[in-house]
């Protein structure tokens, strides 16, 4: 969701694999190894600059290199790739959000992890559905 | 929050593949690569810095001993002074970077704060610091320069331009150093726009996002 181009998401996937490594040793364990996991993923994926140029900010993402080998219904594949074109349609905040959320990480865990309040986070939840409920409708 | 259940349904069967694991030697490639991130950049700016000042530095020590005038020591002695002050810079902002750096890994919003400030602070230090050593470099340079043209003797009229009068001459060195401090104050400030600019614009549009409703 944050590299449309190929090459982009294996230097993407590299700089995280990379970061995980080298902050290992800053994990204390206070919160779920998947936090952290997901922490430090979305710190190097928004904060880093990387081939701007070529990926600007509402880019959608490229549906053709998601791997749906494993699903023979035509039906769910294009529901698969609406919502995954959706989402590459959503700002980087709300994109981290919404993954988040379909990754069923809870409200307290998204908060910790965007370093914002609760609160904050059923607001900006409410804005990002009826975002994706229009793009969605629109196709 | 229905449409967002039934997403979630979506959502989980486009990941219901195992995922494959990558073979050690791939992970070992990728651990031992340097960061692409905007910290990993701005520490190689800051090691060229370093490289060349390290490689700089010695070289005008040498100098030194080609140069024993007093003259010359004391002119050479103000660039080594000033590029030595700007090593300790470089070296300080470098273990300040990757302490902060460190310490801001609690969460996006603190990631994002600290990526700004450094970067904000980098570029206003790297900026300053060579429109600083630009005037100083040429006027020492030139007289080292010319001390070292002239095996050694020192400079007691203006070289190049000694067939002019004196005042003509500072004008045109004047007028000179001028337009090259214009063309360098405009290729720094293309070259901090184009390397730091744009991204922290972009990184402070996601801040504010992040931070509506807080």
């Amino acid at each position: 969701m944050y590299c449309p181009l190929d090459e982009d998401c294996d230097d993407l996937y590299q700089d995280i694999v990379a970061q995980l490594w080298r902050a290992w040793g800053g994990f204390r364990g206070e919160a779920k190894i998947s936090t952290w996991i997901y922490r430090v993923a979305l710190n190097t994926a928004i904060s880093g600059f990387r081939k701007q140029k070529r990926n600007p900010l509402n880019q959608s993402v490229s549906t053709d290199d998601l791997s749906l080998s494993h699903i023979d219904n035509r039906a769910q594949k294009e529901d698969i790739e609406l919502l995954h074109m959706a989402i590459g349609r959503l700002t980087e905040v709300e994109k981290a959000m919404v993954m988040l959320y379909l990754d069923e990480v809870s409200y307290e865990e998204i908060a910790a992890i965007m370093g914002i309040t609760q609160n904050n986070v059923r607001v900006k939840m409410l804005r990002i559905r009826e975002k994706l409920k229009k793009i969605m409708e629109l196709y | 929050m229905d449409e967002l259940n039934e997403l979630k349904k979506i959502w989980n069967r486009s990941f219901e593949k195992e995922p494959e694991a990558a073979d050690r030697k791939r992970l070992l490639e990728i651990i031992s690569r340097k960061s692409s991130g905007p910290i990993g950049k701005l520490k190689k700016s800051i090691r060229i810095e370093i490289g060349a000042l390290i490689i700089t530095i010695p070289l005008l020590i040498a100098i030194l001993f080609e140069l024993p005038e007093p003259y010359f020591i004391f002119n050479t002695s103000m660039l080594i002074l000033a590029f030595s002050g700007s090593l300790i810079y470089y070296f300080k902002s470098l273990r300040k970077l990757e302490k902060t750096w460190k310490e801001s890994q609690q969460n996006l919003r603190q990631a994002l704060e600290s990526t700004i400030m450094l970067t904000k602070f980098f570029r206003k230090s790297y900026f300053w610091l060579n429109v600083i050593l630009f005037p100083f470099g040429i006027y020492f340079g030139y007289i080292v320069g010319f001390g070292l043209g002239s095996g050694g003797k020192r400079v007691t009229s203006l070289p190049v331009f000694e067939h002019m009068p004196l005042f003509i001459a500072i004008l045109v060195i004047l007028v000179f150093v001028m337009v090259l401090f214009g063309l360098f104050w405009l290729f720094l400030k293309y070259y901090v726009r184009k390397l730091y600019d744009v991204h922290i614009e972009k990184l402070e549009e996601i801040y504010k996002e992040l931070m509506e409703y807080e």
